[in-house]
Parts: C-alpha cells; structure tokens; sequence
C-alpha cells in the first residue's frame, strides 16, 4: 500500500490568502491523500471560503470553537491526520504557497537521506522563500554541526536542528514516539520544541529542492528588540514559551544564555523599560511552566 | 490417535460407553499422543485419575512418571495403548507405566492477580472485593505509571537475527502429512482462543493437519469442540521430564511435514521459536497479536523481543500495528493488520421504535464475560449512580457469566439494583440482548477491538466505551470515556443523559460507529487475510 500524506492547514482569519494555499496543496505533483484545514475559530469569510472546497473528497475541514493559536491549531490538525491514518503530516501556516514539486521532493528527500544515514530522519523541511524570491528571514532552520554530510554524499539537503512549522514533513512515526505540539504554548516557539524534541535521535533535514514561498506581510525575522505595544502580546508567549524549554528540557546555561541576550537585544533596540519588565515576568512564568505534550492514539 | 489401542478398559476409547466425559476423553487423547510422539513405539499401561473441582489436569509433565498420587484423587480407568509411531533403531521397548490425572470440572481462567496464598493474599482479596472501585482506581493509578513511565522504557533485548540458511528436518521424505503448529493459551472460552479455533479450522479447510499446542494449566472445556475434530491436540502441563522436549520437537519435526508456524497466545512454543528458525528457516513463522497489556507486556512483549525469528505479525488494531511498527521499530513489512470483523457487515435499519417514542424503558446492556478485565462491578456502580439522577425508567442488562458472577450478584443487591439489571448468562444469544438495548457501554479496563461494538453497530445500538486499547477506532469520539473508574461514573452519567434526552444525538453516535468501522474495511479481514496465509504454505 502506498504511503497517505495529509497535508495540514491551520488557518485564522486569512481568507484572502488561503484559497491559493489550498489550491497550490491540491494541485501537487505528488498529490496529497487528505488535506487537512484547521479553522482557529476565524471571524471573517473563511468558512464560506471552505464550503467551496466541500466537493474535494481530500479535504477536511476541523472547526475549532476558540483559537487556540498556532501550537493549538496544528496539534488539533496533526491529531486528526493521524487518527484519519496518514503516514505523514505535511504542515504549513495559510500564508505558505507551495511549489508544484515541494511534496514530491520533500518525499524523496527524506527516503534519500533516511537511506545514506541509516536511522529515521524525524522531519524534513522546504526551503522557504519570500514573496521576492529572497530568503525569508523568519524561517531559516537551524544547521547542525555536519550540515554539509548529505551535500558531500551528492544530495541537496541539509541537516539540520529545527525548523519553523512552514512546510515540514512528519513521519506517523515521529507523532507517534512524541506526541503532538505542545497546545499550551499557544503561539511562538511552538515549533522550535517540537522539531528539537522529536529529533532525541537525530536531527532533521531541509530538502532545498523542496521550495515553498511564505506571504508575509515583512520579512523579518524573530528579534527581541523590535518589541512594542502591539506586538508585545506574540513576544510575551515567545520569552515564556523559551524560557519553558530552555530551563526545563535543555540546561540552565543556555537558559541563562537566552535570557541575557534577550534583553541584550531589547536594549539595542531601545525597547521601553515597562516592555522589557513584562518579558521578565514571562520569563520568570517560564520557570513553573512545563506542559506535557498530548499522545496520539491509532484510529485507523 | 498417533497410538493403538490394545485394551481400553473403561475409558471408552475403544468405543461404547465408557466413564470419561467428552472432555475427559478429549484430554486423554491429548496425553496419550503427547507420550506417544517422545516415546515412539512403545507401549503404556495407563491409570486414569479424576481429581475434585477446580483442580488441574496433570497429563504430559513430570506426575506422569511417578506412581503415587494424592488422596483426593479417584483412579477412574485403566487402558493399555501402544505408540503407533515407528521407533528409532535404539528404543526401549520396555512396558512404560503412566498416570494421566485428567483434573476436575471448573478448573478454568487461570488464577486472577487478586488470588495469592498465604495473610497477604487474604488482605488483598478482601480489598479487593471489599471495596472494589476504590481498589481499581488504585490499580488504574498503577497502569497510568506503567503506561506512560515503564513502557515506553521497557526494552528487552530482542532475540538477534539468525543467519543459518540451510536445514536440518527431512523435507525429501514423502509421505508426511501436511501440517501447521499452533500455540495457544489453552482451549477455553476467550476472544483470542476464539479466533484461534477459527484458524485451525480454516488451516483444515486448506488440507493441513493442525497440530495445536497448549502450555496453560486448564481444565480446556473447548477440548470437545468441533473444530479440533480432527486435529492433533497436545494439552501440555509443565515441567516436562528431562529430555521430553527436544523428543518432542524433534518428533514433530520427524513425523510431519511442518509447513507453518502459527503463535496465538503460547509461552512455551515462542520461546521454542528461534530452535525452529535455526533447525529449519524455511518453516513461515507467524503469530497472531490482541491486545497491549500495560502492567505485564504480555505477548506483544514477548511477541517483540523474538521478533526477529518470527515473519509476520498478524495484529488485530492499528493501535498494535503502530505500537509494534513505529514504537518498536520492527520493520513495517512484517506488521500486517487484518481486523476481526463482526460476522455481520450490513448495518439493519432501526427495527424498534426509540424508547422515548415507545413508552418502553431505556435500556443499557453489558454484554462480555463477568471478569476483572470487563469490570462488571464498574458497570453496577454507574447503573446505580444513573439511576439515581434520571427521572426516567432505565432497564440494566448484563449479559454473561464468569468468575465474577457472586459479586455481581451481590453488587446488583448492594447497590440497590434488584429491580432494575436483568442478569442473563449465555447461551442465551447476545443478538437478543443487544435488539432490546438503545445502549451498550463498555467499561472494560483494557481491550483489543470488542467484537461486541460491531454486533451493536449492526443493530443500532450506541456505544459508550473505555477509550482503551483500539476502541477509539470503532466508538463515537464523543462516546469514549476515561479508563479510570470515578471518572469514568462521572462521564458515563452525564453522557447517558445527554443520550436518553437526546434521540438525534444517539443516531449521531451510531452514525459514527458505522462510519469508523467503514474506514476501518480498508483492511482486510483476519479470516481472508489468514485463508491467504495458508494457502501459500501448500507449496
């Protein structure tokens, strides 16, 4: 029987967006077996948006009564990927436009890698562009320290630590062995955990002839020196989501190591002093918070 | 029979009348084959004992060679047989004395974790059965630390790959007869025996002689049954005299054509696995999986430690199938899930009227065996809490007999019940049951898939169940509940009421029920996928 890839969506109140997220998914050149849309409980016209998909026997459309953020969101859509029986999970944001062969290389990238270095690979990313064909800031992984062993052996993918949850590729068997994203970290450094914790084997890898293209409104990247007061809320959930697993599942060094340059970087970033005092306290939250990650249970 | 008769005294053996139940005859066949396959061309002056009940039978290991016995046993019969099988060049010919002490009525189930000897056990059972939802929320506390602390780091060292390629067993002789060698528990009432019986009888069907081995001390009430007639049954108890095992084995290999191995549930012939795969590689290896057992491991612990002797696993869940293939990591080509299906596909339109359309009481049934793992006092506990909530008139079904039939009894009193819970006890049939039930619950502490959840989707029935084991793949996800008893009254109460208030909410749940066994089609069924498996071992 050949492998079920179920791509999963999580999707809030984008709907301009996510019409050609979904057709890029359905038109694959490795099609997908189910696709999987999770609704945080968006307000705009999404669902109306969904009901035009409803003829596609492969989607499904899971509508949850609140939003519960990105870490919520995927762990509801790989939950149900799982129990519908995919082999494996395909998951992107609603502003992520795939390549017509990113399923199909990320597929044979993993089987390739998986082959040269003799263990399970955990999870295989895409190369995420910008809008402007650049490289999107936001979602560069992190290289291990061999990085370059499966370009020496004549592929075009790289190892690597962890990845953002934009085009990632989970094997049923990662799922299975750790469970799903920790809902409880609601948004922000929810998959820097996932990817770090399902790799207890060894790391993952970024297909680079996998390509995806991230439609975000800047390209940035994640720093906390560009904290204001209205983007405060995201950061606040990043430093205490951070601070959760660098002091409980990492060690206190790197730990120390985040926090000092946290507010090295807020300092450069003229950040105000009410500003950097409520991501103390996140931080400090971090210290008593630890959630445990929910297992998946077989249905089919 | 693999012996003659010379004089079958009054066994019966010899045909009329004799002083043997058909169990009784069935075991002593069982024995005297056993003898006659390590002992080959020699002939046995039997003396048959009975013992009181509950008693085991004593009939291959080493009680057999001593010529004493206790005195509660009764010396019913004696018969001399001769071994039909032709013997080596070195054999004693000498007359063998035997005693086959053939046990007593009810000696069945093995003995449960709450029957120990001595002060401790006296305390422990009377905890147990003195306060027993209190007692399993500490067991289910147990199991909640096994689950997520013990097994995930339970890894025993599994048995290395053999490399042997040639063989030892005669394959050029012609004239043996076909056969497959089965391993059960023992040969009374239990799914996985069930299904076991069934595979014998498909394995005659293909035209192989099944040879079934059971190494669980048991009075085997199934030993009779039809679908053994013509099987080559060996009832084993333990320990067998020095030496008898390897005569054994290597008879078996000697006098018929193994042509597959077929593990259901058997200790003794797993562990004898990896001798097979070295002494012959090309004998298919197969063993049947059920159910995960969190405290214990149970056979999937064993199951995965000789999984490099063994070629197929058959699992009956996709929860086995993931458990073995992606948390055990044994290659995903030699996991092969086919289910147990119900024997009935087609889901009956509602035959009788909702019970608040009929005026008829509401009725929820329990349908399984009256044993600790089925927690039938968890079920009584939640009757009397139910009807201590509802307005309405409930009726109580509980279908089944077992070692826990006097506390159910007692319970049903103690809770209030009397009036309420119909006892039934089989052969009364479960279709009946299930064809007045709106409602079935499941409050089993652990399972693989219950056959009992096909039967009710067939009919329309609702499920309320566990989430244990693979249930998940065929109960509503709204209809399962927590394994852990309070929680689980507390659950089940509320979401009865929702039910009974609710008729369009109950088709919901069925209409799911039917649609996750649908899904769950796309696999084929055990019967079909296991018809397949032997008729590949015809050549």
């Amino acid at each position: 029987m050949t492998d079920k890839v179920a791509a999963v969506v999580v999707t809030y109140n984008r709907v301009n967006k996510l019409g050609r997220v979904l057709d890029s998914i359905l038109a694959q050149s490795r099609s997908v077996d189910m696709l999987v849309v999770v609704d945080n409980a968006s307000s705009d016209s999404t669902a109306n948006l969904l009901a035009a998909y409803k003829e596609d026997s492969r989607v499904e459309v899971v509508r949850l009564e609140t939003n519960t953020g990105g870490a919520g969101g995927f762990a509801a859509g790989m939950e149900r990927a799982y129990e519908l029986g995919a082999d494996w999970a395909w998951i992107m944001d609603d502003d992520c436009y795939t390549g017509e062969t990113a399923l199909e290389a990320l597929l044979s990238g993993h089987a390739a890698a998986e082959a040269e270095l003799g263990r399970p690979i955990p999870y295989s990313c895409s190369l995420v562009r910008y809008t402007d064909g650049s490289i999107c800031e936001m979602n560069n992984p992190g290289t291990a320290w061999d990085w370059g062993r499966l370009i020496a052996k004549g592929q075009n993918s790289v190892i690597i630590t962890n990845c953002s949850f934009v085009s990632v590729l989970i094997p049923r068997r990662s799922i299975a062995k750790y469970g799903l994203p920790l809902v409880e970290y609601f948004i922000w450094f929810d998959d820097m955990e996932y990817t770090l914790r399902i790799s207890a084997e060894g790391p993952g890898i970024q297909v680079l002839d996998s390509c995806v293209v991230h439609d975000m409104p800047d390209n940035r990247g994640v720093n906390f020196g560009d904290v204001n007061f209205d983007n405060a809320w995201k950061f606040f959930y990043g430093a205490r989501n951070e601070s959760s697993y660098r002091w409980h599942h990492d060690n206190k060094l790197d730990w120390l190591r985040f926090v000092v340059s946290t507010f090295v970087w807020m300092r450069r970033g003229r950040v105000g002093r009410g500003l950097q005092l409520g991501i103390a306290k996140k931080i400090l939250e971090g210290v008593k918070f630890n959630p445990s990650p929910k297992q998946v249970r077989s249905v089919a | 029979m693999l012996f003659d008769i010379i004089d079958g005294g009054e066994s019966g053996l010899a045909g009329g009348r004799g002083r043997l139940s058909g169990r009784e005859v069935g075991l002593l066949v069982g024995a005297l084959n056993y003898h006659s396959l390590v002992h080959p061309g020699r002939e046995f002056k039997v003396v048959v004992l009975r013992a009181p009940d509950g008693e085991y039978p004593r009939l291959t290991d080493q009680s057999c060679h001593r010529l004493e016995w206790k005195a509660d046993r009764t010396a019913i019969c004696s018969l001399t047989v001769v071994s039909a099988l032709k013997a080596g060049a070195y054999f004693d010919s000498a007359i063998m004395p035997l005693v086959i002490d053939l046990g007593g009525e009810g000696s069945e189930g093995g003995a449960s974790f709450y029957d120990r000897a001595g002060l401790k056990g006296k305390v422990f059972k009377r905890v147990r059965f003195g306060a027993p939802i209190i007692f399993d929320a500490m067991r289910q506390g147990l199991t909640d630390v096994y689950e997520k602390r013990v097994v995930p780091r339970r890894r025993s060292q599994r048995m290395a790959a053999p490399e042997v390629s040639s063989y030892l067993s005669e394959r050029g002789e012609q004239g043996r007869p076909p056969a497959i060698l089965f391993g059960l528990h023992w040969l009374e009432m239990g799914g996985a025996e069930r299904w076991a019986l069934e595979s014998i009888a498909v394995a005659k069907e293909a035209g192989f002689l099944p040879i079934v081995l059971t190494d669980k001390d048991s009075s085997h009430p199934w030993i009779d049954r039809p679908e053994l007639d013509g099987a080559l049954v060996l009832p084993m108890s333990f320990p067998l005299p020095q030496g008898e095992e390897a005569d054994l084995l290597l008879a078996l290999l000697r006098e018929f054509s193994i042509r597959g191995i077929h593990v259901h549930h058997n200790n003794w012939l797993y562990h004898r696995l990896p001798w097979f795969k070295a002494f012959d590689p090309s004998i298919p290896i197969v063993d049947t999986l059920h159910i995960l057992e969190w405290r214990t491991g149970g056979f999937v612990e064993v199951s995965v430690k000789l999984s490099n002797v063994i070629d197929i696993h058959h699992v009956i869940s996709p929860q086995l199938r993931d458990y073995l293939a992606l948390l055990r990591d044994v290659p995903k080509s030699r996991v092969a899930l086919a289910p147990l299906y119900g024997l009935s596909d087609q889901f009956v339109p509602l035959a009788v009227p909702p019970a608040n359309e009929s005026g008829r009481p509401f009725t929820i049934a329990f349908v399984g065996r009256l044993s600790q793992q089925k927690r039938p006092y968890l079920f009584l506990r939640y009757a009397a809490e139910l009807k201590k909530t509802v307005e309405r008139e409930v009726k109580f079904i509980v279908h089944g007999d077992g070692a826990l039939l006097e506390e159910t009894q007692r319970l049903i009193r103690q809770y209030g019940l009397s009036g309420s819970v119909e006892l039934r006890h089989p052969p009364y049939p479960v279709s009946d049951t299930l064809a007045e039930a709106d409602l079935l619950v499941v409050s089993s502490d652990n399972e693989g898939l219950t056959l009992t959840t096909f039967e009710a989707t067939a009919m329309n029935v609702a499920v309320l169940s566990t989430d244990v084991g693979s249930q998940a793949s065929l109960v509503a996800s709204q209809a399962l509940l927590p394994r852990q008893p309070f929680a689980f009254i507390k659950e089940a109460v509320a979401r009865t009421r929702a039910l009974m208030s609710s008729e369009a909410l109950r088709m919901d749940i069925v209409a799911e029920q039917q649609k996750k066994i649908m899904a769950l089609k796309q696999f084929p069924d055990a019967r079909g996928w296991t018809k397949g498996l032997y008729e590949g071992w015809k050549v």
